[in-house]
């Protein structure tokens, strides 16, 4: 099908666009956190990818490169919101916080017995959006859209060892800011 | 095998690509550990919670907008003047809440 589309087939560009579109918009909405954001992307995630097709050697998977595209505009998305800041893959990764586990409490009752759907949703979407874009990134890509470790190193630019460092780091980071709410005693988030 | 030891595997844990030969050591830690324990619980839970949580969802008339706004880009490829662009505002309402 990839063949087709770079020969000028649109029809299979479209059975591409197709297959891959929510896998795309949903990648950029993980990464912005912004709905209309990640519908935008995902227009011009197709668009650079026609543009480009003659550009796809197939050393990589077709998704990876359009995941890889969909990474460097959601981040550029970002960037234009952010005018004065930088927003990169590298932004506040150097940070330690997460990377040694503090808080020990343990989440009983299952958070999800305290709180209501809508509860848990926003604080999700709260403490993620909290996390360094280049964190948030490799989290989303490995442990909510299941690209091996391989495939998010190749999507991101990075090597291997720099994926599982961040993963680790990200995971942790998580888990420490989600404790701030869902600790079993009764105390008010941080 | 010590937290620190532990923490470092805990990538690897998680992911099932643990060295067989450390297997053991890893859930031997588990067993005398109760912080580490709580870890290893609650990270999980959080990486299932945003599992279950974060599966933004795309309907079919707006992904259908949406391709149609692509392919449109694509056939006037070149000619930026022409590009249409899919408006999220003229979206259904539903298609901008989370699903």
């Amino acid at each position: 099908m990839v063949e087709l589309a770079k020969a000028g087939d649109t029809g299979a560009f479209e059975t591409l666009v197709r297959k891959y579109e929510r896998q795309i918009f949903r990648t950029a909405q993980h990464i912005t956190q912004n709905r209309e954001d990640a519908e935008d992307i995902t227009q011009d995630v197709f668009f650079k990818a026609f543009q480009k097709l003659d550009q796809f050697q197939g050393n990589s998977k077709f998704s990876t490169w359009l995941v890889r595209i969909a990474v460097n505009e959601s981040l550029m998305r970002l960037r234009k919101r952010k005018t004065s800041k930088t927003v990169s893959m590298d932004q506040d990764v150097e940070t330690d916080e997460g990377s040694i586990p503090r808080d020990f409490a343990e989440w009983r009752p299952n958070p999800e017995q305290n709180f209501s759907q809508s509860e848990m949703g926003e604080i999700l979407r709260k403490t993620i959006a909290g996390l360094p874009p280049g964190f948030r990134t490799v989290f989303t890509l490995r442990d909510i859209e299941n690209l091996s470790t391989e495939e998010t190193a190749e999507a991101l630019g990075l090597s291997v060892p720099a994926v599982k460092s961040r993963l680790l780091r990200a995971r942790l980071q998580l888990r420490e800011r989600l404790s701030r709410y869902f600790r079993k005693t009764n105390e008010a988030p941080k | 095998m010590n937290c620190t030891d532990f923490l470092a595997k805990l990538s690897d844990f998680f992911d099932g690509t643990i060295d067989p030969a450390l297997l053991d050591e890893v859930k031997a830690h588990l067993c005398s550990c109760h912080h580490c324990e709580v870890v290893v619980d609650t990270t999980r839970h959080t990486i299932d919670f945003y599992r279950a949580d974060q599966q933004f969802d795309l309907p079919e008339p707006v992904a259908d907008k949406l391709r149609s706004a692509i392919m449109d880009r694509c056939r006037t490829l070149g000619k930026p003047e022409k590009q249409i662009r899919f408006n999220p505002g003229t979206a259904p309402r539903e298609s901008l809440e989370k699903h």
